[in-house]
């Protein structure tokens, strides 16, 4: 009896491994709780699920129900009292829509970042995508657009709509010359600065990359980390080499390695590799960056623990928040110029590459296409003013001196822009992201020569 | 009642409705694990037919192997880890030594937390900056260490926690086991002056045995499949230092999209798990003892 048991106990402790990486769907709706003319549902059994149906005031609704068009759109954002300034300009422009646009009745669906990756793939594979939803660009959109899933927006990008979206933001959206989705924001990558501890320790905050280095001597020997990195998430390892390459080939050439049409075998690219190598083994990114997750290395910059952190826009809210202890003392530079190096002081990392997306299934595309039209050119003034990234549409933008102080300086920093090279995970995608976000780890760690790194790289291109 | 016992299409009647759900449950998903993992595939895109291409390009990617050698390393260390510390404690208690519930319960507490809270505990105690363990050490005069970001460290760092936290699982399923032994074996064993080691080596542990590999099993089966820890842990990084085969594959499928090598990775799982059961089964062949 025993013995059977135990058979079938190890059986079905195998299959429930199995179970475990296949069930990750997740479905029904319950819970209603009724406000004047909305209603709110969420989804049972995950609390980071949230959908936000709209319907117009009850009068409305008896004259024109048979003409309003129900839009489902799911995105990643997931809460609706985020203080995140994509949160706010997404729940402001799905609040205003209602009035805007009367004729079509949105029906929102938010999941957190992960969960959202898996629910979206669940639903592609099982062809039950929404009529609209938020996704990344480039490498990670492209499967999406090889397997037929997304419509091209090209019929419905009046040259009046093309004239107000600002240069570039379209170029990760765009694959065999069609376009699939319109930007809402240009993130970019910057140096952050303690000009406190610059200051108590006599450092100078670098404009050239010698003055980089001696900083990183002087606050290692103060005991201060120099520059924050939470490299056990893999991908801030990125953002460090995407810079260095960028400063050492220039964007242009850099994008032509990552997009295959050139190689990462130059002698800049292994140069770049050599200083983020050489960085690290002087103790660039503190002691224990490997060990660190992206959380950890905000929440010790943001107590002032660490000088310097090289991160995209996003961080304005994190250093600005008035639990920060570093509020006001921040100031951001743009990554000194190696020398030696193609690139310029004027090139930048990061760009335009979140969009909202129109499934080719959808029922009633005009309407889907101009929902996702309105959404983007709304959050792209709102996520500005709510001090998240630069915007991707021309606008007035009123008054904005309660603006974040750290995204006007940005404003500023990239007026001049003359190139840039979008987040390398989002441009190459899959599994080629993952290999290199590991390579990059390599390199950090010293595990692999800079020759052998770029080797690896340009392997991915053959 | 006779009657219905005799006649076989009860049985299947009241079998039938467990079965397809386990059927479904179990044995389907391993099925299509086992289909996709003959393929190359994206998730979305169309699948190609590539045979056991995937299996090959397993065996010969150095992360995999290293997860698998990971997996059997936390195997031996969950053996000798756990069931030893667990076997003694079990001995003990089993013995109405005082306060035997309390220990029976303070030992068993780890157990019951969430994997979650364990991994964000250890998280803390690990943290080179502010965790209590490198706080330990430099009041000691030792220099701290990056515990879970350093490749040196990593593996036992991460897997201490695992151990530790089944051991009071394995010791109430031995406590158990012993407390099922009759006392008047031990009275007998008594009278003939034998004392409590001789006791616990010649009469406890060779009556206990089958429960015994009960817990070998869970111990093992246990270790080859784990996930939840080192994911909270390290997911493991860095540089696959603490990677086992189910992290790998849970990367696999959803950072890497490539589902044909990540269901390969699943049936390597499954197939190692039942290797290893069977393997313990022939090797701790024990008859049933019925008091």
């Amino acid at each position: 009896m025993k013995k059977k048991l135990l058979k079938t106990i190890g059986l079905m402790m195998s299959a429930v491994l199995v179970l475990g990486c296949t069930a990750c769907g997740n479905s029904g709706e319950t819970a209603t709780t009724a406000e004047s003319g909305e209603t709110v549902e969420a989804e049972a059994g995950d609390s980071a699920n949230v959908s936000t149906e709209e319907t117009s005031n009850a009068e409305a609704d008896t004259e024109s129900s048979e003409e309003k068009v129900t839009i489902t759109l799911w995105s990643q954002f997931s809460d609706p009292n985020s203080t995140d300034g994509n949160y706010v300009a997404f729940y402001n422009a799905l609040e205003s829509i209602k009035t805007d646009m009367p004729n079509v009745e949105v029906v929102h669906e938010g999941t957190e970042s992960e969960s959202y990756k898996v629910k979206l793939k669940t639903a592609m594979a099982g062809n039950e995508l929404p009529d609209v939803f938020f996704n990344w660009g480039a490498g990670t959109m492209k499967p999406y657009v090889d397997a037929g899933l997304v419509l091209p927006l090209d019929d419905y990008m009046t040259d009046d709509v093309k004239s107000r979206i600002l240069g570039g933001t379209l170029d990760n959206f765009m694959f065999d010359g069609k376009t699939y989705g319109y930007p809402y924001s240009v993130a970019v990558a910057s140096l952050y600065v303690n000009t406190e501890l610059f200051e108590q320790n006599n450092v100078k905050v670098p404009e050239t990359y010698d003055e980089l280095l001696a900083a990183v001597d002087a606050f290692n020997a103060a005991g201060i980390t120099p520059i924050s990195l939470g490299e056990k998430d893999l991908w801030p390892g990125l953002m460090i080499y995407g810079i260095h390459a960028i400063r050492m080939a220039g964007a242009e050439d850099f994008n032509a390695a990552l997009n295959g049409t050139g190689s990462f075998n130059t002698p800049e690219l292994v140069e770049a590799a050599k200083r983020v190598q050489e960085l690290a083994a002087r103790g660039g990114f503190g002691s224990s960056a490997m060990g660190t997750s992206e959380d950890d290395a905000v929440a010790a910059f943001k107590q002032g623990r660490a000088a310097m952190m090289f991160m995209g826009s996003w961080l304005n809210g994190d250093c600005e928040a008035d639990d920060a202890a570093v509020k006001g003392k921040i100031s951001v530079i743009k990554f000194p110029v190696i020398e030696g190096g193609k690139g310029t002081i004027d090139e930048f990392h990061g760009g335009s590459g979140e969009t909202f997306l129109v499934s080719s299934s959808c029922e009633h595309p005009e309407e889907a296409a101009a929902v996702a039209q309105y959404i983007c050119e709304k959050m792209s003034k709102d996520q500005y003013l709510a001090g998240s990234g630069m915007p991707a549409w021309e606008a007035d933008m009123g008054d904005t001196s309660e603006l974040n102080r750290l995204s006007q300086e940005i404003a500023t920093l990239t007026a001049d822009a003359t190139g840039y090279v979008y987040w390398l995970d989002s441009l190459t995608g899959g599994s080629k992201a993952d290999t290199i976000m590991n390579e990059i780890a390599k390199l950090i760690d010293g595990s692999v020569t800079p020759e052998d790194f770029c080797a690896n790289l340009q392997a991915l291109n053959e | 009642m006779q009657k219905m016992l005799g006649n076989k299409k009860a049985y299947w009647i009241f079998v039938i409705p467990a079965l397809v759900i386990y059927l479904v449950m179990a044995f389907v998903p391993i099925a299509m694990s086992g289909y996709y993992s003959t393929m190359q595939w994206d998730g979305i895109g169309e699948k190609i037919f590539i045979g056991i291409s995937n299996y090959l390009k397993l065996l010969k990617d150095e992360a995999f192997l290293l997860s698998a050698r990971n997996s059997l390393i936390l195997a031996v260390a969950s053996i000798v880890g756990q069931l030893i510390p667990a076997l003694f404690f079990a001995l003990v208690l089993a013995r109405n030594v005082k306060g035997e519930k309390i220990y029976r319960t303070i030992y068993f507490i780890p157990v019951l937390l969430s994997t979650v809270v364990i991994g964000q505990l250890f998280l803390k105690i690990y943290n080179p900056d502010y965790g209590a363990l490198n706080a330990i050490l430099k009041s000691f005069g030792f220099k701290g260490q990056d515990w879970l970001g350093d490749k040196r460290f990593v593996l036992a760092s991460s897997f201490f926690p695992i151990v530790w936290q089944y051991i009071g699982y394995h010791m109430l399923i031995l406590y158990t086991g012993i407390k099922s032994v009759p006392s008047d074996i031990y009275e007998a064993a008594q009278i003939d002056g034998a004392n409590e080691r001789q006791m616990a080596f010649h009469v406890t542990i060779p009556l206990i045995k089958s429960t015994m590999k009960v817990s070998l099993t869970f111990a093992v089966i246990g270790s080859l499949k784990l996930f939840d820890l080192i994911w909270v842990l390290t997911k493991g990084g860095p540089l696959h230092a603490s990677e086992v085969p189910s992290t790998l594959m849970y990367t696999s499928i959803f950072s890497r999209m490539e589902y044909g090598i990540g269901s390969a990775m699943a049936i390597f799982i499954v197939l190692e798990c039942l290797i290893f059961y069977f393997l313990i089964e022939k090797l701790f062949k024990v008859e049933n003892i019925t008091y």
